[in-house]
């Protein structure tokens, strides 16, 4: 096969909001990166939070440029000013977060910016017309192009995405976690269409950070490390341990290390709570000191359960019994008064506000806790912040710099320092690890771990099998808005069980 | 430097224009008397200006403080002078006349979920009739002698009006940057769903600051009413509303919420009222004086916007 694609000692220093080296730096993002891509082959890229791999695809989709190292493009030298060209070469990348416009149909999503004309005006035919042929193409003859985006599910609208990158007759493709918030049903889609594309000679560059799927999508991989790629190897030769040695540059011997031990007293009991006007009642409850696993696909109602105690979302009936005593009308203000804390599933949505320093993110859910009179007390916030900086152990300049700086292991580190620091005893975690690096993640299990050794009392809403097995005392398993299972011992805990029991 | 222009915008607009009242007539421009009459006739709009910035802070915005000034001169002008209520409970009338409007905006804007500039632009025009219909379009003047007493006394060669407005900055600072409901404001300006789950009153939070909007704004009324020793509906209206946006825009808050100080909006104000009094000493024909100053806002503007760009 042809070499499409060489990048040869791609150096980056840290840059501003505009993709220039900001003066005097000598902070390397990329450092002497290699990257090569073979026509038709799917090359995954691999590394932890903030080993690079964005910054390397960004200088690749021409939204950044490269300070030092040479690009070719079929043997010739690759240069772009901006995204547009780089499109125009043939390379088109399919971002994680969808960058698409809801209000609009297919069509028109596909050719937004470059609508074709006739007499001046925008020739609306032309554009069903071609849509349709777009998406016949690439096996999508069930899609109509009139469908308007915000109808569709996510599935569907990277479906979009991908076909509108492949209009511009794109050689190479660029996907950034793909599979980040599809079920498995709609990644076998696109597994199957990933297989077709590369049967058609489109070269594509995978990102993911889940560790399964690598060997079923990819050709060969390629590690990143601390801006530097550290090794690149054939899926022939694959073997998850060792890639995951090489990603963090150490071993982790065991993730789930828990050493808390559960008290016998109950901290909440739910009774014939309904999430729905029409669905079948739960009835659950935690202990002290104990981690209880929530399983189920997402959309069965997990995160609504939560909600639905923690009292930011209404319920229909039931009864929640915290501490003894029956905990009537809940509210977000009520709850962490009481000692509930829930860190939402997405940090930058409802978790944290990322405009604002970590300090004051770290404070913000204890502000009637920490300040008396409803006067700010500067000192005492720092001194808060710092000792929660140190004991999640967030990596950080200073506690003043803003928190969409940070990478997201921290983020998420930050968000659990500001749910901490409201001293909870009963903590609901929602996913709590996703999309974070593995060396992220293991901290934040050893963090858990250390919360219910002083006897708090932990719900994990969690879709990810291992960390719910591995993590849990307990689990329960919910299914359409109420619990299809519960699992009491730890050798009953296999995937094949719960997975059984979420469909 | 980056960082400096970010932070201090304001202060770099404010001394630009002031270099130019300088370079332009500085006899006249740097006398005692021009710029204590500056700070003067700031001050009314200055403490109009520290209620929106509350507003702004939220990423709400009022557009019926400058109707609502009016009606609420006309209020205090009719309890007092109509009525013959003490000066006294004339001002708690026209206070509380204020906060019940302030209110309803807030209500409107957090319960009903309309956009704050439709809601305020809709109310804006509502309290303007009725004030038209309840004062027949007539005048009240003369005013009781204690409160004209307030705007014609000098303390310390600073006009009584000007350390009222001076009092009402520090109590703003205090609660906009010291308090915590300064700090809950901020956040639900940023991010509203983040706030609600950390247990901050998002709802109360809305309504407070239109409430505070329109207490300032009352009060403004009534120092307004002081000075010019009359009560008319059309005093205030749109212009007084865009001098205490554009002014807490200059001062570097921020329309889409979260971002906005005290002594900002104080420099913000300075700076339009130091810009009219340039223009007056300049001899400006009087017709293009609004353009003038429309344009000039306007560069302010779109160099806090684009310092970033321009200073990297």
């Amino acid at each position: 096969m042809a070499k499409i694609l060489e990048m040869k000692n791609i150096t980056k220093y840290i840059f501003d909001e505009y993709g220039k080296k900001i003066n005097g730096t000598t902070v390397k993002i990329l450092n002497g990166v290699n990257f090569d891509l073979e026509e038709g082959e799917v090359h995954v890229l691999v590394g932890e939070n903030g080993a690079g791999k964005s910054t390397l695809m960004k200088i690749l989709g021409g939204n950044i440029p490269a300070d030092e190292g040479e690009m070719f493009l079929d043997g010739k030298p690759y240069f772009v000013k901006g995204p547009r060209e780089a499109r125009e070469k043939g390379v088109a990348f399919v971002h994680q977060e969808l960058n698409l416009c809801l209000n609009l149909d297919i069509a028109h999503n596909i050719f937004l910016g470059r609508e074709p004309r006739k007499n001046g005006f925008v020739d609306h035919k032309t554009i069903y017309k071609k849509s349709r042929e777009y998406l016949d193409k690439f096996g999508f003859q069930d899609i109509d192009p009139k469908t308007i985006m915000h109808n569709l599910s996510t599935a569907r609208q990277q479906v979009v995405e991908i076909v509108k990158a492949l209009s511009y007759d794109s050689r190479i493709l660029i996907m950034d976690e793909p599979t980040a918030s599809l079920t498995a049903g709609e990644i076998d889609h696109l597994f199957e269409l990933i297989r077709d594309l590369k049967s058609r000679g489109v070269s594509i560059i995978y990102i993911s950070h889940r560790m399964d799927e690598l060997q079923i999508v990819g050709d060969r991989l390629t590690i990143l490390r601390d801006g530097q790629s550290i090794e690149t190897l054939s899926m022939k030769d694959y073997n998850q341990d060792y890639i995951v040695k090489q990603m963090v540059g150490r071993t982790i011997t065991n993730l789930f290390n828990c050493t808390h031990k559960v008290l016998d007293e109950d901290i909440l009991k739910v009774e014939n709570f309904k999430i729905g006007p029409n669905t079948k009642p739960i009835s659950m409850h935690v202990k002290k000191g104990e981690i209880v696993g929530l399983g189920g696909l997402v959309g069965s109602g997990r995160s609504e359960f939560a909600r639905g105690i923690f009292g930011v979302r209404n319920y229909f009936g039931g009864t929640i019994i915290y501490k003894g005593e029956e905990y009537k009308k809940p509210s977000a203000e009520k709850s962490i008064a009481k000692g509930i804390a829930y860190l939402s599933e997405d940090r930058k949505i409802d978790g944290l506000i990322v405009a604002k320093d970590i300090k004051e993110n770290i404070s913000m859910a204890s502000i009637k806790k920490l300040f008396r009179y409803h006067v700010l007390n500067n000192r005492l916030e720092r001194k808060e912040a710092e000792a929660k900086i140190k004991e999640l152990n967030v990596i950080c300049r200073s506690m003043d710099q803003l928190v969409s700086t940070l990478s997201g292991g921290n983020q998420q580190k930050v968000l659990f320092a500001k749910w901490l620091e409201s001293k909870p005893d009963l903590l609901i975690l929602d996913e709590p690890t996703r999309g974070i690096d593995i060396n992220a993640k293991a901290e934040i299990y050893e963090i858990m771990d250390n919360i219910a050794k002083q006897g708090v009392a932990i719900i994990m809403i969690s879709s990810e099998l291992p960390e719910l097995i591995g993590m849990s005392d307990r689990i329960y398993v919910m299914r359409r808005g109420s619990i299809s299972l519960e699992i009491n011992k730890n050798e009953e805990m296999t995937q094949e069980r719960i997975l059984a029991n979420t469909l | 430097m980056k960082n400096f222009a970010k932070k201090y915008g304001n202060v770099i607009i404010f001394a630009c224009v002031f270099i130019v009242g300088i370079i332009a007539r500085p006899g006249a421009f740097l006398s005692i008397s021009n710029v204590t009459g500056i700070i003067s006739q700031s001050a009314i709009a200055a403490i109009c200006c520290l209620g929106m910035t509350f507003v702004l802070m939220t990423g709400g915005i009022d557009l019926s403080v400058g109707y609502l000034l009016g009606f609420c001169t006309y209020v205090f002008g009719w309890s007092t002078v109509t009525c013959g209520l003490p000066v006294i409970a004339g001002i708690l009338l026209t206070l509380a006349v204020g906060a019940f409007c302030g209110m309803v905006n807030g209500i409107l804007v957090q319960v009903l979920k309309i956009p704050a500039f439709i809601v305020t632009l809709g109310t804006g025009y509502i309290i303007y009739g009725i004030a038209q219909i309840v004062s027949s379009g007539s005048a009240i003047t003369p005013l009781p002698n204690s409160i004209l007493a307030v705007a014609r006394t000098n303390i310390l060669g600073l006009n009584s009006v000007v350390w009222i407005m001076l009092l009402i900055a520090v109590v703003a600072w205090f609660i906009l940057h010291k308090s915590t409901f300064g700090r809950a404001l901020t956040s639900v300006g940023l991010n509203k769903e983040a706030s609600t789950l950390s247990g901050i009153n998002a709802s109360f939070t809305t309504v407070m600051v239109y409430v505070i909007c329109g207490i300032t704004t009352a009060l403004g009324a009534v120092l307004m009413a002081s000075r010019v020793n009359n009560c008319v509906v059309t005093m205030g209206g749109t212009d007084f509303t865009f001098t205490a946006i554009t002014a807490a825009v200059l001062g570097g808050a921020s329309l889409f919420g979260g971002i906005g100080t005290a002594w900002g909006s104080l420099l913000g104000v300075f700076t339009i009222y130091m810009i009219q009094n340039i223009l007056g000493i300049l001899g400006v024909n009087f017709y293009m004086y609004t353009a003038v100053q429309s344009i000039v806002i306007l560069i302010a503007i779109i160099f806090e916007n684009v310092k970033n760009r321009l200073l990297q």
